[in-house]
């Protein structure tokens, strides 16, 4: 399996008031071509700082460092600002969690879609290539699900609906065919009819045109069939990494057994009992625990967990765990 | 938009009736005869007063005296003054030109000098030039206008003898008075001496317009710049970046409109600090406007110039600031939404 | 007796600590706040300390340039108007005018107004939004000219001046304290008190109040460099305080016949009036600096 995209040990730190908090520690991801990859994690886990990093929305409070981060040959943090702009803008295109900030307030919907096709794929003179424009944003709304094109083009971003705005985010993240796809939670603010249908669009794309799609959601019941790989992310820690069905199946980190047992979904639980969680609280970006991140929370946690437990690898499997659920496959 | 500018218009011609209504109240306020203080004429002028009793329903309520005194109004019947003995209105239009002139003079080169250099600092953020324009725009914008302009006669007037030290033209340039702003005036009238008195207007021009420029420009400076760094940081710019826009597109299609939206939305205010400083200008300048006017018809008590001098400067500044919302609604749509949006 | 504090435990400063915090930081806004609590301690002491009586006129030494100056005299250290009247004690003298009444009149106007205001933003309905747009519209025109109709009416004096500088910043209160308040209501915060049923008094002083404190803090500035500015520029205009009274502005428009003489008699008055106001406006710029900072933050 060779990745496309490379990323070992990346760290991010945030400069406070009160010193540097990490909130994304040494983290891995590996994902091959044309591969959906679900990252599952809490909300402020980082899961979002690691889309972020990924694009290179530098924000000139994080430090960002890493053994490898690598996109493709391209060593992502060697490049400079403008490079990078390149090689993100061409290749990879993100879908926000809250997609209507991503939209320019002051410009109609169509223009900013239009904007965003790129001009090579346009030929002709200018009159053609401006109805080539215009039918290819059309075209783009109709395969998001949007089929009133006419009218949202001539809208304004305020005068959309979360769901609509996301909608045509997606439209313009896929105009340009990008090799990488990250979809931050792109469903919460939609129907689940919708839902059904955006999540197939993605899988289509990934299928029959080599998109890889690094899909960020918050709880296990969201993610989908077509999803090969799953990571679990949990305050910035990797926490287990494999091929979606193994981890479901057969999770040899806590974390995961954790979650999977609080999800609602293939779960026979009596009526009337408390539903299983984790005791504690998730610390706060400036309390982290030492050594490994669910230490204080974790049911099977003994004092070798106060350090950083390495990643262990399990056949295609990998966790960070010192005490994992279950030995060396057992093949059943 | 219609529904919009509908309910500003509305709201202006109420406003306006209302700064009618309080005119008429001032006039009970002044100190001496109500219908002297309208009009101009005092009771020794029995013939004339009486006429005038009749005339504005001053034997009538108080209700049938303020319509005779609106339709005299509407019809540019502002009364007389107490002193000249000249008729408000007539006397009034030259000035407002004078002080139009000076204004919007001045408003342009705030703009000018402003904005630029706003944006300039926005782009040298937290740099040496940031720091400095920044620092002398709030020093700028803290110098009494009064003392400004005195020290600007001090130094340009006085010490180096550049420009006259007041006035709006030589009089020796005969220019007949049609607009009152001198500019136009000159280039109106029929005089042999065009050229030379073009100079010597804009002579006596600049030093006023710079003075009355500074505090405007400042808040320009401070305002554009907060409001681009603002922007910057935007999600939406962040994602034109990833999506591999160039730098000149981001900016001048997305980062520019949005940034100047709080600029366009202030013009109004800019435009009252203006006014506001206009009148002690015109007062050192002894420019021939509205200001200097109103000031010297406090002195003087004659209340008919009083009232003349404060509706022309009030009704300005609504119907500019109106204006500038009506613009600001029409050219970012978003603003709408937020004025229908009630909690 | 044992330290109990064991936990490093993370104390959030108050929104006006915050605010303090961020201006410490910040040279000029330190040196700002100091210039003016020099400048208020100087005009509550200063019948006390100024080297001369402000109306004593020295009939031999009119018209003399400052103690630096070649002709100067370390007696007069600003030197002399052209009465004869010691400049350094007529401007010591002068803050009562220039700092002392403007300080009054923002008082009362904040109190006045912030009380309207905050009883026009817990109101709902017409009235509220009759009163928003009425203000709006008052706003729009300067003060200086509503200060000037006032006078006209009222006539030119100190207590009239005061009279109508209050008058005239109390609408500016008031629309502050009532959008701050109407920003602030429908926060789930306050939401969440109003579920729990505390009293409507209750709500505006202790739930809403502490979290409109730095915009207040803010107008306060704001209005005090417009106060200043107003009394002065009336002074000058010979509308406001009258001639022998040694307000800055009324010393700037004597100074006007005197320019060629004597320029530093226009110089210094206006120097005070300038370092004054640009301190009000340091520490304003800084202060509304930080609130954007803590926006940022949140």
């Amino acid at each position: 399996m060779s990745a496309i995209l490379d990323i070992r040990n990346l760290s991010i730190e945030l400069a406070t008031d009160n010193g540097p908090v990490r909130v994304l520690d040494r983290f891995n991801l590996q994902l091959a071509e044309g591969e959906i990859h679900t990252l599952v994690g809490e909300s402020g886990s980082g899961k979002s700082l690691l889309a972020k990093a990924i694009l290179g929305f530098i924000n000139p409070r994080w430090k960002i460092t890493a053994d490898r981060l690598w996109w493709r040959h391209y060593d992502l943090l060697a490049l400079n600002a403008s490079q990078r702009r390149i090689v993100t803008g061409r290749d990879m295109a993100m879908i926000f969690q809250d997609p209507s900030t991503y939209l320019d307030p002051n410009d109609k919907v169509g223009a900013q879609l239009r904007e965003s096709i790129p001009v090579g794929d346009l030929s002709g003179i200018y009159l053609k290539r401006r109805a080539d424009r215009q039918t290819r944003a059309e075209r783009l709304l109709h395969r998001v699900g949007i089929k009133d094109t006419d009218d949202v083009m001539e809208r304004y971003p305020h005068e959309l609906s979360e769901g609509l705005a996301q909608k045509i985010s997606i439209a313009m993240a896929i105009a340009h065919n990008p090799k990488l796809l990250i979809a931050d939670e792109p469903t919460t603010a939609m129907e689940p009819n919708t839902r059904g249908q955006i999540y197939r669009l993605l899988a289509k794309l990934s299928g029959s045109q080599g998109m890889s799609i690094l899909m960020i959601t918050q709880d296990l019941t969201a993610v989908i069939p077509e999803s090969q790989r799953i990571s679990l992310i949990y305050c910035g820690q990797l926490m287990e990494t494999g091929p979606t069905e193994e981890v479901m199946q057969k999770p040899y980190h806590p974390y995961t057994d954790a979650m999977l047992s609080m999800s609602l979904f293939n779960q026979e639980t009596a009526p009337k009992t408390r539903l299983p969680t984790l005791s504690g609280a998730i610390p706060t970006l400036q309390h982290m625990p030492i050594g490994c991140r669910l230490g204080p929370r974790c049911p099977y946690a003994r004092s070798a967990c106060i350090h950083e437990p390495g990643l262990t690898k399990r056949g295609q499997v990998e966790f960070a765990c010192f005490f994992p659920l279950r030995e060396e496959d057992d093949h059943e | 938009m219609i529904r919009y500018s509908l309910r500003r218009l509305t709201l202006l011609l109420v406003t306006l009736w209302l700064l009618t209504v309080f005119l008429f109240a001032l006039n009970y306020f002044f100190p001496g005869d109500a219908l002297t203080n309208m009009t101009g004429v005092r009771s020794a002028d029995a013939l004339h007063y009486q006429r005038l009793v009749a005339e504005r329903n001053f034997d009538g309520s108080i209700f049938a005296q303020y319509l005779a005194f609106l339709s005299h109004f509407m019809t540019g019947d502002w009364g007389q003054s107490l002193t000249t003995q000249r008729d408000v209105f007539n006397e009034l239009l030259p000035l407002f030109g004078a002080t139009l002139e000076l204004s919007l003079l001045a408003m342009i080169l705030a703009l000018v000098i402003g904005a630029p250099l706003g944006l300039y600092a926005a782009g040298q953020q937290r740099g040496t030039m940031d720091r400095v324009i920044m620092g002398v725009s709030l020093s700028a914008y803290s110098i009494p206008v009064f003392w400004l302009a005195q020290l600007f006669i001090l130094f340009f007037a006085v010490k180096l003898g550049w420009t006259p030290i007041s006035g709006q033209i030589n009089p020796l340039f005969d220019i007949e008075v049609r607009s009152g702003a001198i500019i136009a005036d000159i280039l109106l009238s029929d005089s042999s001496y065009k050229s030379a008195a073009l100079a010597d207007a804009i002579n006596h021009l600049w030093l006023p317009v710079i003075v009355l420029a500074i505090m405007p420009a400042t808040m320009l400076m401070r305002i554009t710049r907060n409001s681009m760094l603002d922007v910057l940081q935007q999600n939406f710019i962040r994602a034109a970046r990833a999506r591999g826009l160039s730098e000149a597109r981001i900016l001048l299609r997305h980062a520019l409109p949005n940034a100047m939206q709080p600029v366009v939305r202030q013009l109004g205010l800019m435009f009252s600090v203006l006014m506001s400083n206009i009148i002690v200008t015109e007062v050192i300048f002894n420019w021939p406007g509205i200001g200097g006017w109103l000031v010297k018809s406090i002195y003087e008590r004659d209340y008919p110039v009083m009232q003349g001098g404060l509706f022309a400067i009030a009704a300005i500044i609504l119907l500019v600031n109106v204006a500038v919302e009506l613009f600001h609604a029409w050219r970012y749509p978003q603003v709408r939404k937020e004025l229908y949006a009630e909690h | 007796m044992p330290n109990t504090n064991i936990y490093f435990q993370q104390r959030e400063p108050s929104p006006l600590r915050q605010i303090w915090l961020h201006m410490n930081a910040n040279p000029f806004a330190v040196a700002a706040f100091y210039f003016l609590a020099v400048a208020i301690v100087m005009m509550l002491l200063s019948p006390w300390i100024t080297p001369f009586n402000p109306d004593s006129q020295f009939a031999d030494a009119i018209l003399q340039p400052p103690s630096w100056d070649d002709q100067g005299e370390i007696r007069y250290l600003f030197g002399t108007d052209d009465l004869g009247r010691d400049i350094l004690s007529r401007i010591i003298a002068g803050s009562v005018y220039s700092l002392g009444y403007p300080l009054v009149a923002v008082l009362f106007a904040a109190l006045i107004g912030v009380s309207i205001g905050a009883w026009a933003g817990m109101s709902r309905g017409v009235q509220s939004s009759t009163l928003n747009h009425l203000l709006d519209v008052i706003l729009s025109i300067p003060s200086l000219l509503l200060a000037l109709v006032i006078i006209a009416i009222l006539g030119p004096s100190l207590v009239n001046v005061m009279f109508a500088i209050t008058l005239v910043l109390i609408p500016q209160f008031i629309h502050v304290v009532h959008n701050a308040i109407y920003d602030e209501r429908y926060k789930e915060y306050v939401t969440a008190s109003r579920l729990n049923g505390v009293t409507r008094w209750y709500m505006l002083t202790r739930v809403i109040f502490p979290n409109i404190t730095s915009v207040l803090v803010m107008q306060t500035t704001f209005a005090l460099s417009t106060a200043i500015l107003d009394i002065a520029a009336l002074g000058f205009l010979g509308l406001g305080v009258q001639a022998p009274a040694p307000e800055w502005g009324t010393m700037l428009a004597r100074s006007l016949d005197q320019v060629y003489l004597s320029p530093w008699m226009m110089v210094l008055p206006g120097l005070a009036l300038f370092l004054t106001i640009l301190s009000i406006n340091v520490l304003g710029d800084s202060i509304r600096a930080a609130i954007a900072e803590r926006v940022r933050n949140s």
